[in-house]
């Protein structure tokens, strides 16, 4: 492929890049992929697995808008569970262990397939900015790319500084160098770089680790794939294991507190809270006697073992020795020690929604240089950035998911409207108002449409939505007109099922209401399903069983529709906004919100502020139109 | 294409009409101080200077009530009043902007001229409301605490100001607050196990969770219950006086009235139409109503008077079913008993220094509450009590009552969340639901203090209020 007439350049080929790449390819563009590792394409640099509550969701979206992180792992997945089976339809999440090899090794090659991708190593240095518009980038070999727009998604990567103790070490991740002249130069373009930490566990010698004493933590039996266009789990699966901290453990790390680069001053940036280091853990939480350790695999042709759990920055000798005061782990050997990395970010207010820099025209950025955490979040972003660039570059508008539309679409707002507040964003169900709309089971309901539309998906893919929404319709169909009638056999169907008999004709739909009946159910009163009922209607029997849950959300989605829809136009100048609090003033002017509702959620911001700014609107407008008469 | 909103200066008369000694006229916005100025005059007769008003400091000044009124003193005005000053530079005043108080001497006309001069140097007249809505939107008062000012401008009886003025002072806002604080804290409960699936949790989460739902479901719902109190303390009630012809209604009116309002006389059936006057019980601004005697009479304006006593009765917040003490009762009476037996009544026993026409204990008539006689106006104090505690129910909220039936509303819907959220939590149900149910509970609160549909509630609420606050 020749590396001009290139409509994007994307810079890091993490999952954000490699999903704003395919997502850029697929509709059409020509795409040049930097990235300053080939060898490292689609690394996950801390645990081994794809998905969780919250991010099984973000995959279940990045697939039904055409992405390719739930294939990836559909394809090299080793242990697959669902999580929360019992709490709730909305909250249950489809969670992986990876083989990471694997995974990049695939990742790899489905760029290297992919006609009018182009995929080449080269450490992006520099932007070309043409007056307010970024034009191309430069490595630091001197090669100039130009584009019609640039995707950067450099990860961990700028000015990346690794902890260990008292050691320091510059690097994006281990094993990798880390960029130094670019956020310099983000910096000097005016956007706000900011700075966080996060870290990662050591990893252990599986061989050394005595798995017959631990805790089992088997996979589902048969586990449901990612992706709507998976056949079927292809690797030889395996367990993870259990284990616990001792009170050794605890005093170890309390006697060499001082020694974890967290603990000693060295790092000024705060940790995740919802991912704390061990340290983290016994300072804060003294009174628990034990903390979990999940034992995740890393593949299955290394021995390598994710300590899950144990993440920390204390010296290599510390954490060798804390690694034996755990049972199972006497006589572990670490063969990689975990470490704390500070990065720069640029504060995603910064940024619009289609993840473009407000300052910066065609510069787009996903991953975690906008703050987040994670292998999902980073794709999901990737994915629209990736989306929105080749759209700028079209001069099509950009696509924008509702917060009831999507998780994408609440962690978009959120990064932009309230930023991340200190410590890298991670996705969580509660982010979400209307949770019960944007559930794992009904990603392709709410976002097929919208994928086939706008060129996400390919032909047979789009058909196979568009079949799989017409076999549901058609089901609902069938339900609606099926009579259940209260024959001897019926009732006692329904009470071997603890399910109340019935006196008069019941649509099978209103019994599939009752929160103990299910498709096995209506099949044994001799309705007849298709086969395929519970692999890939769960959507209809969830949205019959919460239906007035689901409206309730509806009704609010659509109220809080009202405030997003009310735009707060350039003219407005927050800053001077009479009626408003200095400090209101300041919180809005850094969040920048473009809509009521976005003013509305970001943080300090009250709902005065909030009336205020309607009242300006309200009398504003009023003014206009009479001004105009 | 008027001046941006709240960029102009606003004024008006802050004190009741009428004959105080003392009126204050407030001027609020961003050119209050310099509108004082031009129409304030040092007592020596020159301009205040630069430095002459000082922020929370009161001083005398001098004000010219006719004629130019120039700060510089030339065309020195014919009729001068010496007023006090209060000036207090944003944002610690009600409004949160520059506000200045001038204190003038009562009645109908100084005020009025004050206003004038006001005006005419600059401001203008504040729109009904308007310095609270502008006290809101500054965010110097929540919705809650706003809405409590209209409350307290309109109470008519000290008890409901009293009880108004607690949540001027931020009481019910404080509350809420707490309360949505506890629901967070429930709420973070129900989603720690959600977002965290794999984790170690706390055994006793769910029963945690369970207890703090029931507490305070419990406390919300009496607060939500005081509305019919509050309703009662705010707006006033209205109580109607029922019985048989001659029972002594008109007199018992009277007396309550403490002056002869009502015509008493021998013959039954005096009264033909119904009469009302408001009279304070225990706090509450009553509408007492007389009424024409109800019995099964030829003539028919009489019976149209019934009807519509017993209709009266039917809407009354209470109704005083009186039975003359002096007579057995008859049919009518025990018609009366039997009509009004689903309404909120007292029975009271009338002509209680008569000798008594029937035992208290006679069957099928009900309980008597109070024996009263408007002759030698005994038992009054007592009938003021009985009424007072059927218009006001005993709450448990530390005095707190509801004085707004949106809030009243807000707040049952946020117990009834928080009751179906302990229900699906004992079924051993979707954790998830509960999460949402707490989470409307929120909304719920959230409502009363004005955290969401801001836009909608902003109109209600601040027509509603009186000019000066
Ligand atoms: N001794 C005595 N006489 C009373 C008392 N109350 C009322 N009366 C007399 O009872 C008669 C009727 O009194 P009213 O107050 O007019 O009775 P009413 O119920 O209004 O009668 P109508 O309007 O005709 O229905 C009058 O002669 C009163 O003087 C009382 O407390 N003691
Ligand atoms: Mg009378």
């Amino acid at each position: 492929m020749l590396m001009n007439n290139l409509d994007v350049i994307v810079v890091g080929a993490g999952h954000a890049g490699i999903e704003a790449a395919l997502a850029a390819v697929r509709l059409g563009a020509r795409v040049l992929l930097l990235t300053s590792n080939l060898d490292h394409v689609g690394q996950m640099s801390c645990n081994p697995a794809i998905g969780g509550v919250g991010k099984g969701h973000l995959v279940k979206e990045i697939d039904a808008l055409g992405g390719e992180m739930g294939l990836a792992i559909d394809e090299t997945g080793i242990q697959f569970r669902t999580l929360n089976t019992r709490k709730g339809p909305a909250v249950r999440a489809s969670r992986a262990q990876a083989d990471k090899a694997l995974y990049r090794q695939r990742m790899k090659s489905r760029l290297e397939r992919t006609p009018g991708l182009g995929l080449r190593q080269g450490m992006v240095e520099q932007l070309l900015v043409a007056g307010r518009r970024v034009v191309g980038v430069v490595t630091e070999t001197g090669e100039r790319y130009e584009a019609g727009a640039t995707v950067l998604t450099t990860g961990t990567f700028l000015r990346g500084l690794m902890h260990i103790g008292d050691a320091q070490m510059p690097g994006g991740r281990a094993g990798d160098l880390a960029s130094r002249g670019l956020s310099a130069h983000l910096e000097a373009l005016g956007l706000p770089v900011g700075r966080l930490k996060t870290g990662t566990c050591p990893r252990l010698d599986g061989r050394t680790i005595d798995f017959s004493r631990l805790e089992v933590q088997p996979g589902d039996l048969s586990p449901t794939p990612f992706s709507f266009r998976s056949a079927g789990l292809t690797q030889r699966q395996v367990p993870c294991h259990i284990t616990w901290t001792t009170s050794q453990t605890h005093a170890l790390i309390a006697r060499n507190l001082e020694r974890s680069a967290m603990y000693s001053g060295r790092i000024k940036s705060r940790g995740p809270r919802y991912c704390p280091s061990i340290e983290d853990k016994i300072v804060r939480f003294p009174d628990r006697e034990r903390h979990q350790i999940f034992l995740e695999p890393e593949g299955l042709e290394t021995v390598e073992i994710y300590p899950n759990g144990l993440s920390t920055s204390l010296p290599v000798d510390v954490q060798a020795a804390m690694v034996r005061t755990i049972p199972g782990l006497e006589q572990a050997e670490i063969v990689r020690p975990g470490y704390a990395i500070e990065y720069d970010f640029v504060d995603p207010r910064a940024l619009h929604s289609s993840l473009e820099c407000r300052t910066l025209e065609r510069l787009f950025l996903a991953g975690q240089i906008n703050g987040t955490t994670g292998y999902e979040e980073a794709a999901a972003l990737g994915l629209m950035a990736g989306l929105n660039a080749t759209r700028a570059v079209r001069a099509e508008p950009p696509v924008v998911l509702g917060r009831a539309e999507a998780y994408i679409g609440v962690m978009i707002d959120d990064l932009v409207s309230r930023g991340v507040g200190g410590e890298p964003y991670r996705m969580f169900t509660s982010r979400a108002e209307h949770r019960l709309l944007l559930r794992e089971d009904n990603a392709h309901a709410r976002l097929g449409g919208l994928a086939t539309e706008i060129g996400l998906l390919d032909e047979p893919l789009a058909r196979a939505v568009e079949a799989r929404a017409q076999e549901a319709a058609s089901l609902r169909a069938l339900l609606q007109s099926t009579l259940i009638r209260p024959a001897d056999e019926t009732n006692q169907a329904l009470t071997e099922r603890a399910s109340s008999p019935i006196r008069q004709p019941v649509r099978a739909i209103d019994l599939l209401r009752r929160p103990e009946a299910d498709w096995a159910l209506l099949r044994t009163l001799g309705v007849e399903l298709p086969t395929d009922v519970e692999s890939h209607h769960l959507s209809v029997l969830l949205d019959l069983k919460y239906a007035g849950y689901v409206d309730r959300q509806r009704v609010l989605a659509d109220q809080v529709a009202g405030l997003d829809a009310t735009l707060i136009p350039a003219w407005l100048d927050l800053s001077t906004l009479p009626g408003l609090s200095a400090e209101v003033r300041e919180r809005l002017t850094g969040a920048r919100p473009s809509t009521l509702g976005q003013a509305a959620r970001a943080p300090g911001i009250t709902p005065a502020a909030v009336a205020t700014i309607a009242l300006h609107l309200r009398r504003r407008a009023g003014e206009r139109s009479r001004g105009g008469a | 294409m008027g001046a941006p909103y709240l960029a102009d200066t606003i004024a008006a008369i802050a004190t009741a009409p009428g004959a105080g000694a003392v009126a204050i006229v407030r001027l609020s916005g961003p050119d209050a101080f310099a509108v004082a100025r031009r129409v304030l005059r040092s007592n020596a007769g020159g301009s205040l200077g630069a430095d002459g008003l000082e922020s929370h400091r009161a001083r005398l000044a001098r004000l010219g009530l006719s004629g130019r009124t120039s700060g510089d003193g030339r065309d020195a005005p014919d009729v001068v009043d010496e007023v006090l000053v209060l000036p207090m530079r944003k944002p610690r005043s009600y409004t949160g902007e520059d506000v200045v108080e001038i204190q003038c001497h009562g009645g109908g006309t100084v005020p009025r001229l004050v206003l004038e001069q006001c005006l005419a140097a600059g401001a203008r007249v504040a729109r009904a409301g308007e310095f609270t809505e502008r006290a809101f939107l500054n965010g110097r008062l929540d919705l809650a605490r706003a809405e409590a000012v209209a409350a307290l401008i309109e109470a008519r009886t000290t008890e409901a100001a009293h009880a108004a003025a607690r949540q001027v002072a931020g009481e019910l806002s404080q509350r809420l607050t707490a309360w949505r604080l506890d629901l967070l804290d429930a709420r973070s409960l129900a989603e720690v196990s959600l977002d965290f699936a794999d984790e170690e949790l706390p055994l006793t989460l769910e029963s945690d969770l369970r207890d703090r739902l029931d507490a305070l479901k419990l406390a919300i719902s009496a607060l939500a219950a005081t509305w019919e109190s509050g309703r009662r303390l705010r707006d006033g009630a209205t109580v109607v006086l029922l019985g048989a012809p001659n029972a002594g209604k008109s007199s018992l009116f009277n007396a309550l009235l403490g002056r002869p309002r009502a015509i008493v006389a021998a013959d039954p059936g005096t009264t033909r139409d119904w009469i009302e006057e408001e009279v304070a019980i225990a706090g509450v601004a009553v509408l007492l109503r007389d009424t024409a005697g109800v019995r099964t009479a030829e003539e028919a304006v009489e019976q149209a008077g019934i009807r519509a006593a017993l209709e009266l009765a039917r809407g009354a917040d209470l109704t005083l079913l009186l039975l003359d003490g002096s007579r057995a009762p008859d049919d009518d009476d025990r018609r009366l008993v039997e009509a009004t037996r689903d309404l909120r009544r007292l029975v009271v026993r009338t002509k209680a220094d008569l000798a008594p026409g029937w035992a208290p204990t006679e069957g099928a008539l009900p309980q008597v509450a109070v024996a009263v006689s408007a002759v030698e106006e005994s038992g009054l104090a007592e009938l003021r009590a009985q009424v007072a505690g059927k218009l006001l129910r005993q709450t448990d909220t530390d005095g707190l009552v509801v004085l707004h039936e949106r809030h009243a509303i807000a707040l049952a819907r946020a117990a009834s969340h928080l009751d179906e959220a302990g229900t699906i939590l004992r079924s051993g149900h979707d954790l998830e639901i509960v999460a949402l149910e707490i989470g409307a509970a929120m909304a719920a609160l959230d409502e009363i203090l004005g955290q969401c549909d801001v836009e909608d509630l902003l109109d209600r609420i601040f027509s509603r209020f009186c000019v000066g606050k």
